[in-house]
């Protein structure tokens, strides 16, 4: 009888346990009220144990006996002598350092970064999994996928948050991986926890592609691709990169920069990866933000102004590229196929070209239009009516015709010179399209007015 | 929850209440040790599973009942430590209160040497459990490597721990029958 009940409560108990299990990993989150009451009423004993096991901890490492002390006072006091001397190196050294770092841009990049101290207050006792908790929580403003640092390395990220607490993952847990890249050459890479590799203080790094440049005792930090991690943190050194058995990729080991032993205070940095992205998605952040990169002094409306032809919408910044097919037809004498894959970093360059390009139908797009009159003549030539298309556009016609002219009778140096020009202006892509676009736009002119 | 476990106990409502209050103090105080005190122990390679201890003794000494409640609570401490699938160490523990409470009618008083084998079978079917659900389905197969530097030193831990612990929770059991 009493073992028949608890068989059943012991069936009802795992299900629930199940369903449990299936509704917190089919919908993240749902558990979090449970886990913020129990946190907020635990954590503050863990703190408590924490700090009164840290005291203890402290308090026997306080008494130890005199001779110890002296023995090491007297190794202290030899140690004294050496650093002296290292230190008066050093900051012959420093100088040099502070240099070198200026020109290092990427060692204050990730200094910009804003940080919250806090302390680890609990960590897993079994070695199956690297996780600890901190004793700061989202009343202190902590967020899921936050990056945590010590030490000047990444140690892990933040995979859970109660209002008084937060648990992290490190990136030595097994389950770990961080996209990442190295310094020299951002070849990417994974770095990937391994709990076989985790004695030996080593991460592995994977996924390497095989002509990357990585080498053993690069810095290899967080790359700028990925999706949690805020770029340029810098993750540890490599070592022993090789190709792997299949030689289509490389691999290696990773020794990090933090000490994962040791670990009692940790750096939690404010900003996460996804807010850049939100800024992304938002049109009018994105355009602000190049215009920033490119610190041009054109506003967009402007841009409008200056170049109404060249038909840049301010959408196009939120819509990057889904401009209607109709407007494309609508405007296809003006526009070319470039024009509308133009992405918003592009905008903030438009005016600039469209002012080039306006400049340089007077003097630099001679070669174009050289071009265009050539391919243009044979209708004049049919047409025979020289006088119409001069009388229609005096100046400019009178100057293709006698490009023209050249261009029939003689291969004269000039227009060697001339179709180098054009060449030479096919490389600048942007501007030539342009160009071609406004030459297009003038032949059709020309070819209308010529009958006439 | 509560209602059960005085049902199921013959004893006089008290005696019970104190039962419950001890056990829940020892339930919270495992939990803290295991979490926040033995991790900052430096010359240990690994801890013992203190709630797991608890756990199982007190589904052997009182039966699958009170093992299974007493598993539940742990389990749901773990579950809230760690941020993956809510309920996955319940589902272990509570599983562990049960079985063990099964042996029930083989316990002897004063008799360690079974409840240290148990010790054993249990370490290996809890990390046996967290293996095959968070390392085999990712195909990590280096399974020697995980016996030697993850399992063996965890039960090696265990063992000493429950010299001490299930001697504790026996005396405490005891004490308050007299």
């Amino acid at each position: 009888m009493e073992n028949k009940k608890s068989k059943y409560i012991f069936i009802v108990l795992s299900v629930m346990c199940i369903m449990m299990i299936v509704l917190s990993s089919v919908k993240d989150g749902i558990m979090n009220p449970i886990r913020n009451t129990i946190g907020y009423v635990l954590v503050p004993f863990q703190k408590g144990v924490n700090t009164l096991g840290f005291g203890i901890y402290e308090n026997l490492k306080e008494h130890r006996t005199l001779e110890e002390v002296l023995e090491e006072n007297k190794k202290l006091n030899e140690k004294i002598g050496i650093l002296v001397e290292q230190n008066n190196r050093l900051t012959q050294d420093s100088g040099e350092l502070q240099r070198l770092r200026e020109l290092y841009d990427l060692d204050r990049d990730y200094m910009q970064y804003e940080k919250i101290a806090a302390r680890v207050i609990a960590k897993d006792s079994e070695n199956w999994f690297q996780i600890f908790r901190i004793d700061k929580g989202s009343q202190d403003g902590i967020r899921v996928d936050q990056n945590v640092m010590a030490n000047g390395g990444l140690i892990g990220i933040v995979t859970d948050v109660g209002l008084n607490y937060a648990t992290v993952r490190s990136i030595i847990d097994d389950e770990s991986r961080v996209s990442a890249m190295g310094i020299k050459a951002s070849d990417t890479c994974i770095v990937a926890g391994d709990l076989t590799l985790y004695e030996k203080g080593r991460l592995k790094i994977t996924d390497m592609k095989k002509d990357a440049s990585i080498q053993d005792g690069d810095r290899i930090v967080t790359s700028s691709i990925s999706a949690k991690f805020m770029p340029g943190i810098l993750i540890g050194y490599a070592v022993d990169v090789k190709e792997d058995e299949k030689r289509l990729m490389k691999d290696g080991y990773l020794i990090p920069a933090a000490d994962f032993n040791d670990l009692s205070e940790v750096l939690v940095i404010k900003e996460v990866k996804s807010d850049s992205f939100l800024d992304e998605n938002n049109g009018e952040a994105a355009l602000n933000r190049t215009k920033d990169k490119t610190n041009s002094g054109d506003t967009l409306p402007e841009t409008a102004n200056v170049a109404p032809g060249a038909n840049v919408k301010s959408s196009w910044a939120g819509m990057e590229g889904l401009t209607p097919l109709s407007e494309v037809v609508e405007n296809h004498s003006a526009d070319t196929a470039d024009d509308y894959i133009i992405t918003a970093k592009d905008i903030s360059d438009v005016p600039s070209v469209t002012i080039g390009s306006a400049e340089s139908e007077d003097d630099d797009g001679e070669g174009n239009r050289e071009n265009r009159a050539s391919r243009t003549s044979a209708h004049e030539d049919d047409a025979g009516d020289e006088g119409a298309s001069q009388s229609s556009n005096p100046g400019r016609q009178e100057e293709s015709e006698e490009e023209n002219r050249e261009t029939e009778t003689t291969s004269s140096p000039e227009t060697d010179r001339r179709t180098e020009q054009v060449s030479q202006e096919r490389n600048n892509e942007e501007e030539t399209v342009r160009e071609t676009a406004a030459e297009e736009d003038s032949s059709e002119e020309l070819i209308e007015e010529n009958p006439g | 929850m509560k209602k059960i476990f005085k049902k199921t106990s013959l004893k006089k409502s008290t005696k019970n209440r104190l039962r419950i209050l001890s056990y829940v103090i020892s339930l919270v105080l495992a939990f803290l040790i295991q979490t926040s005190v033995m991790p900052l122990i430096p010359f240990l390679s690994a801890s013992p599973n203190l709630l797991l201890i608890l756990t199982f003794s007190i589904g052997f000494i009182h039966g699958s009942l009170p093992g299974m409640i007493y598993g539940l609570g742990a389990g749901l401490l773990m579950d809230m430590f760690y941020s993956g699938a809510f309920g996955f160490y319940s589902l272990i523990f509570i599983f562990i209160g049960y079985i063990n409470g099964l042996f029930n009618n083989v316990y002897y008083e004063e008799y360690i040497t079974l409840p240290m084998i148990m010790c054993v079978i249990n370490e290996f079917i809890y990390h046996a459990y967290i293996y095959i659900f968070r390392f085999l389905i990712r195909l990590k197969l280096d399974l020697p490597y995980y016996l030697m530097h993850v399992v063996l030193p965890a039960v090696v831990f265990s063992l000493l721990a429950t010299l001490i612990l299930y001697r504790f929770v026996f005396t405490a059991t005891e004490k308050i029958d007299r």
